[in-house]
């Protein structure tokens, strides 16, 4: 096969995945969903950096006369025993939950693709070594393991971010390793090895390009795992610390109110399901784009 | 058969070395000075120095691994920083409220995940399908502790069914007896208590069966649904069967394995799930206990209960390839020939 | 007469709307008689077969015509009654050996599954029936081979268990859907020896579907000719075989290997099978043949009977193959 009919292969692929998304109306919606979740928290943090408030009140401060008011016009979601606004709470969480998400997929993306490419492109003993540690974490649920590390480092956001990045490592390398191991066997890999096409070469031009889409979806889908994980690490009281927003973290505050005031807890759960859905939704319409065999499921 | 199983035992010896390993690296590496956690910032060095010399943390980390596990083989698994008692002791009171939960808590997400799963199969895109794959897809993107916060305000909030939390009354416990309070009381006849018991066990069990039952749900659909495109529930179809015969018989057999494999996989999952159930549903156990312990840095409890769990994760894993073997043929013919 | 299928019309609804698998189709079988239904895959001979059995996938239905078996009409009968004649009255082998046996049973108890379900024999007796059976079929050893599972067999020897399940409540009629295709060329025709067998034994009829206007359909008394979802020629083998009177017949048999052919080149009928939503509604085949003219692409050309087979073509062919 030549590198242009390679060319044309790959961007009708792409092309393929577009249709097929755009004809998956919940696919659809959930990337829109998350497009806005993305635009909400980046203008936040900016604005905020620029020391400017765009949301209705402070999202880290209340006064006590202002506690537990029940959603009304003026709050929307009502507010919490500090007297803060929930919606603004909510809005600024999102902010915590997609970067922790962003940033610990990218850890065990990085890491884990490495690992597993390594592993699988060069075989023999080191590849052995990779994947046996990569038994050892899985043999180990991962929420335990995350739990542990941030046990045994402390609390705050950016030890769990590398918790949840860590104990996710083996699926990318599993991933990589295998798709690298099938693309290594194919004709043409062995032909531009004949030719004499150096390693780094077969690994920019013939594999990176292979592996790229089961990675993409797997990525979506941890992003998912990596919003549930954030949220339970910080109704564990082991994430964020005060008096930051963070979904789980107002969870686990407005538990003590739970009779009384039940709608403080309504919409930050509601908040963390509705992402993680959407990332669940793209992330299925995204995999059966990709790989047509898995549609029929 | 016998050779396959002494083979996945002698298998399992190398991944549970190295877990032990990995938790007690990371106990001991990544953590700080727990010298300082228990007697606090303004402790003096000797005191501090006093105190690791007695928890043996001044001896070389790999003789501190080895006595610790030589210690774990015993049943000791180290002293808790802050009760000072045996982690052991504290462990086994409290494992029997973990492991009665999960079982309660698999049990329904089988039955459940399992039922929709093939009647969302054999139904496909019909209205119950499409209701049942919303609802797992819901179920696995909620937190569980959301779910059971949310339980809590319909069931004890609203509709005063059942206690929001604990495990049963305190004039009810049963004293003495095995732990698992299901069995005690019914041992002894107080079905009083085995009501209370059941009363308060059911809306955790639901918490924390509901993202297990979503994943049962799906993968028993998905493994159905691939059965039943296969060639020989043409034959059986064309033997003349009926479709309950065909689904049950034919189908649901060969479906199961994948779908054993989820279940083994969950109960693994479902202990770990444990801890943020048992902390929204104050369960007295070794989850809930181990998050109180996270939060003081009470390092060998954590370390006991991973260890534990750990290993009851694996020993799952392993009870599901022996059951493969047990109901594929196809894996003993392997291990014949080879 | 056994079989009497008449205007069988078969579609499936899909995506791209209702599409035809079967059109019009008519065929009739005698008792004791093979018919070959020749065609290549796409030309509706399977689902003509699926059609028969009521087995259709949900999306597809049998929109108009009759398939009266012994006189009664199988499409008016309650999926009850169907039951009792599948697996009884009429059974059914297909083409994967290798898949069509449930892995997780054995041998054994596939066999009995169906002489449980069809007859009222004891359970001692169902099983000196399934020993005849495997007896019969020629696999050696039964009393061995029963408790063997599917994997544990060759492609061939489970094409024979397939036979003696099929063979299991002594049927009327017996489709086999292209029972050699998977199978290497010499027990291929150890198999066919054996559905002939059964025929003379049994005297039961056989629907062969095939695709292979060769060896295979050579078995048959007579042979049908599918093209796109539509019969074009019917009659005896010998006939058939030697004198071809449909273009696309003789496109077939001039595309089979032969060894007393000396020519360079394997004969390709020009063009493609259309997809079923393009089937046009004059022949079928005009747009690939060499002898159309614009005649063809006018109607539907109606089924011209000879003396000895049935055309459906406005240009007959006299030629020998």
């Amino acid at each position: 096969m030549t590198d242009s009919a390679i060319a044309v292969k790959r961007s009708s692929k792409w092309g393929d995945m577009w249709a097929s998304i755009y004809a998956n109306k919940a696919a659809l919606c959930s990337l829109i969903f998350i497009l806005l979740l993305v635009a909400t928290a980046i203008v936040l943090a900016l604005t905020q950096a620029m020391g400017l408030q765009i949301l209705p009140y402070d999202p880290n401060t209340g006064s006590m006369d202002e506690a537990f008011i029940a959603p009304c016009a003026e709050h929307w979601f009502g507010t919490d025993q500090l007297g803060r606004d929930i919606f603004s709470r909510v809005i600024d969480g999102t902010k915590i939950s997609l970067s922790v998400g962003v940033a610990a997929v990218s850890i065990a993306l990085i890491t884990g693709t490495l690992l597993g490419a390594i592993g699988g492109f060069f075989g023999g003993k080191l590849d052995n070594l990779i994947m046996r540690a990569m038994d050892v974490i899985l043999s180990v649920p991962s929420i335990l393991l995350a739990i542990t590390f941030m046990a045994a480092m402390g609390r705050g956001l950016d030890k769990a971010v590398l918790a949840i990045g860590l104990v996710s490592i083996p699926e990318y390398a599993r991933i990589a390793r295998s798709c690298v191991m099938a693309v290594k066997a194919n004709d043409y890999i062995q032909a531009a090895r004949v030719t004499g096409d150096s390693n780094l070469r077969i690994i920019l031009k013939h594999i990176v390009p292979n592996i790229t889409s089961p990675i993409v979806v797997r990525a979506t889908l941890g992003i998912s795992a990596a919003v549930l994980d954030t949220a339970a690490l910080g109704f564990l009281g082991l994430g964020v610390q005060p008096p930051f927003a963070e979904w789980g973290d107002m969870l686990a505050r407005s538990r003590s109110f739970i009779f009384s005031a039940p709608y403080t807890l309504i919409f930050p759960g509601l908040a963390i399901t509705v992402t993680v859905l959407a990332f669940n939704l793209f992330g299925d319409g995204l995999r059966d784009a990709l790989d047509p065999r898995s549609r029929r499921r | 058969m016998l050779l396959y199983f002494i083979k996945r035992v002698l298998m399992l010896i190398p991944v549970l070395f190295f877990v032990s390993v990995l938790v007690f690296l990371i106990m001991r590496v990544f953590s700080p000075d727990p010298a300082t956690i228990v007697l606090g910032q303004h402790t003096t060095l000797e005191k501090a120095n006093a105190w690791r010399e007695q928890m043996g943390l001044n001896e070389p980390i790999i003789q501190q691994y080895l006595d610790y596990m030589y210690n774990v083989l015993h049943g000791d698994f180290g002293v808790s920083y802050f009760t000072n008692t045996p982690v052991t002791t504290e462990l086994l009171s409290r494992l029997p409220a973990t492991i009665e939960l999960s079982v309660i808590a698999i049990i329904i997400a089988s039955i459940v995940g399992v039922f929709f799963g093939i009647i969302s199969a054999v139904k496909k895109n019909s209205l119950i399908d499409n209701f049942t794959m919303t609802t797992a897809l819901i179920g696995v993107s909620m937190p569980v502790f959301w779910l059971g916060m949310l339980l809590i305000i319909l069931f004890s909030g609203y509709l005063h069914l059942v206690p929001s939390g604990g495990r049963i009354d305190a004039l009810m416990r049963p004293l003495g007896g095995t732990g698992f309070y299901f069995y005690d009381t019914l041992v002894i006849g107080d079905y009083e208590a085995f009501f209370n018991a059941l009363q308060h066990a059911i809306l955790p069990a639901i918490t924390l069966a509901g993202y297990s039952m979503a994943i049962i749900t799906r993968m028993t659909r998905s493994s159905m649904l691939d059965v039943l495109h296969q060639d020989y529930i043409r034959t059986a179809k064309a033997k003349g069967l009926s479709s309950y015969r065909v689904i049950f018989k034919h189908a649901f057999r060969n479906a199961l394995l994948p779908i054993i494999t989820v279940i083994g996989l969950q109960f693994g999952s479902l202990l770990s799930g444990a801890v943020l159930t048992e902390t929204v549903f104050a369960w007295p156990g070794i989850g809930a206990y181990s998050v109180q312990c996270i939060l003081r840095s009470d390092f060998p409890v954590i370390q006991g209960v991973v260890l534990i769990v750990a290993f009851i994760f694996v020993m799952m894993n392993l009870l599901v390839d022996l059951l493969y073997a047990a109901l594929d043929p196809r894996v003993k013919y392997a291990q014949e020939s080879a | 007469m056994l079989l009497d299928v008449q205007h069988l019309t078969t579609e499936f609804r899909t995506r791209r709307g209702t599409v035809k698998a079967v059109r019009d189709v008519s065929f009739s079988l005698e008792k004791g008689e093979i018919l070959a239904l020749v065609g290549e895959s796409g030309s509706g001979k399977s689902v003509t077969s699926l059609s028969i059995m009521g087995l259709l996938s949900s999306n597809g239905r049998v929109s108009s015509g009759k398939v009266m078996f012994n006189g009664e009409d199988l499409l008016t009968k309650s999926e009850h009654v169907l039951r009792k004649i599948r697996g009884n009255h009429i059974s059914m082998i297909f083409q994967e050996p290798m898949t069509s046996l449930n892995p997780i049973f054995t041998v054994g108890d596939q066999i009995l599954e169906s002489i449980r379900l069809h007859t009222k024999l004891t359970k001692k007796e169902a099983q000196e029936k399934m020993l005849h059976l495997l007896d019969l079929v020629g696999i050696p050893n039964p009393v061995k081979r029963v408790k063997d599972y599917p994997h544990q067999l060759s492609g061939g020897m489970r094409q024979r268990v397939m036979i003696a399940i099929a063979m299991a409540c002594e049927p009327q009629l017996l489709i086999a859907d292209e029972p050699t295709t998977a199978l290497d060329v010499t027990i291929q025709a150890q198999i066919l020896d054996l559905i002939y067998r059964m025929r003379e034994q049994f005297n039961i009829s056989v629907l062969l579907i095939t695709h292979d206007l060769g060896v295979v359909a050579e078995a048959a008394d007579r042979v049908a000719v599918m093209y796109c979802g539509r019969i074009v020629e019917e009659g005896k083998t010998s006939d058939i075989l030697t004198r071809p009177c449909h273009p696309y017949t003789l496109g077939l048999l001039r595309s089979i290997p032969r060894l007393d052919d000396h020519t360079d080149r394997l004969y390709m009928i020009p063009g493609m099978v259309p997809p079923p939503e393009e089937v046009p509604e004059y022949c079928a085949f005009a747009d690939r043949c060499e002898h159309a003219t614009d005649k063809c692409r006018e109607g539907l050309p109606p089924f011209i009977t000879l003396k000895d087979r049935s055309v459906r073509c406005i240009n007959i062919i006299a030629e020998d193959a």
